[in-house]
Order: structure tokens, then sequence, then C-alpha cells
């Protein structure tokens, strides 16, 4: 096996707390713009969903307004 | 001229079938009550604990609430109901965790309406019970552990006192 360069400790700290703070922004949004959130995540996650297994009738994104 | 489907109108529903009297008391639990205390996760279904109103029968049935439903013209599909384009999961307190999270559930205001929501502590509870324990829902319960608003201890307090951790 090769040598393969690695991040510092620093780089990967530094990932991390970004990764925390995201997760932090997104925990403080309004609660209008979380439901917009899950409209948006769902239409992102219903054709991956659709790939993995069948569907049931009601498991599609909502066509609604938050 | 109907008003545009919306995650309001759903929630004024929930709050009319306890105005009319249909249920006792709801609360939002699953998926969609994460987005009430920590980061929005996908789900495609609104989850509504409820206490059904006082009924004759020992066994607890939804029929009111299909008939709600029919007169509102929400149509049925399987064993959700449409309610302003929201499959809605309508599910009877299952036990005594189940009726306290209801009772302690929190009222929150979305838009100007008052919602019902399962305080964090309880949905991490239920999300613990052996009957609903999935990979999927440990996740949720870890999520709401580490919201900074949930109340360790009691959390503790409950998976004790309710046996739901084994």
């Amino acid at each position: 096996m090769g040598h393969r360069s690695r991040p510092t400790p620093e780089l990967m700290s530094r990932l991390r707390q970004g990764k925390a703070e995201l997760h932090a922004k997104h925990t403080q949004m309004s609660l209008k713009e979380k439901v917009a959130m899950v409209l948006e995540l769902q239409r992102i996650y219903y054709p991956l969903l659709k790939r993995k297994r069948p569907l049931a009738s009601w498991e599609h994104p909502w066509d609604i307004e938050p | 001229m109907k008003a545009a489907s919306s995650f309001l109108n759903a929630l004024r529903a929930l709050e009319e079938i306890k105005r009319l009297g249909i249920v006792e008391d709801y609360a939002i639990a699953g998926a969609m009550a994460l987005v009430f205390w920590t980061e929005p996760i996908p789900t495609f279904d609104l989850d509504v604990l409820l206490f059904l109103a006082e009924q004759e029968k020992p066994i607890v049935s939804l029929g009111s609430i299909y008939q709600w439903a029919a007169a509102r013209g929400y149509p049925v599909d399987g064993e959700h109901i449409l309610v302003e384009g929201l499959p809605v999961q309508f599910l009877p307190s299952h036990n005594e965790l189940a009726d306290e999270a209801i009772e302690k559930a929190a009222t929150l205001e979305y838009e100007g309406v008052a919602v019902r929501v399962v305080r964090p502590e309880y949905l991490v509870a239920l999300y613990l019970e052996p009957s609903a324990r999935t990979s999927k829902r440990r996740e949720r319960a870890a999520a709401l552990l580490e919201a900074p608003g949930t109340d360790q201890s009691l959390v503790q307090e409950l998976i004790h006192r309710f046996k739901v951790e084994t």
C-alpha cells in the first residue's frame, strides 16, 4: 500500500465544527423554514427511495405550501 | 375559491377535530414533531396521537374521525387520511406512555395557529418502545437527545418509569 496523505487533526476538527454549526443553524430556523425544508427534503428523497423499494400510495412529496 | 393546501390548513383541521369534540386531545408525534424541536428530516406523513372522545364500546373506533373526514371531503388512502394534501395517520393512544405524551404535550404556535406537539423527551421514550424500535427511530431518538432543549433527566426518568429500553 502506498503512503496516503492524511488531514491534520486541526482540519478534521474544523470540518466537524462546521458540520455541527450547520446542524445548529437548521435547528434554529423558523418553523415555517423548517417545514419548507421538509418539503425540499421530500423532493430529494423521493426518487432515491423509489429506486430502493416499492412505495405506498401516500409516500410522495406533498403538494402544499409550508 | 378553496384555499390552497398548506401545512397551516392541516394544523387548523387538527384544531377543528378538538374543537368539535371528535377528539379529547391530540398531539403531533413522529418525524414531523422533530421539526418543532430539532433539525428537519424527510418524512411523507404526519402522525397524530390522540384521545378519542368517550365511546361506549371498549374497543376504540376511528369511525368518528372517518365521518369527519368524509364530511370535509378528505380522501382516505389505506391507513391515512389526506388532510389538506397531507397523509395523516391518526393513532389512538396505545398505552400509558402515549397517554402521558398527549397530556404533557406542548401547545406551540405555527403562523398564529395553536398546535399540540409531543415534547422531545416523550418522543425519545416513544421511539425507544420495543414495539416501535427500528434503526431509523433510534437515530431520531439520538437527534432529539442532542437537541439543546431536551431535558436529559426527564428522558432517563421516562425510560426507567415506562421500562422502554432494555
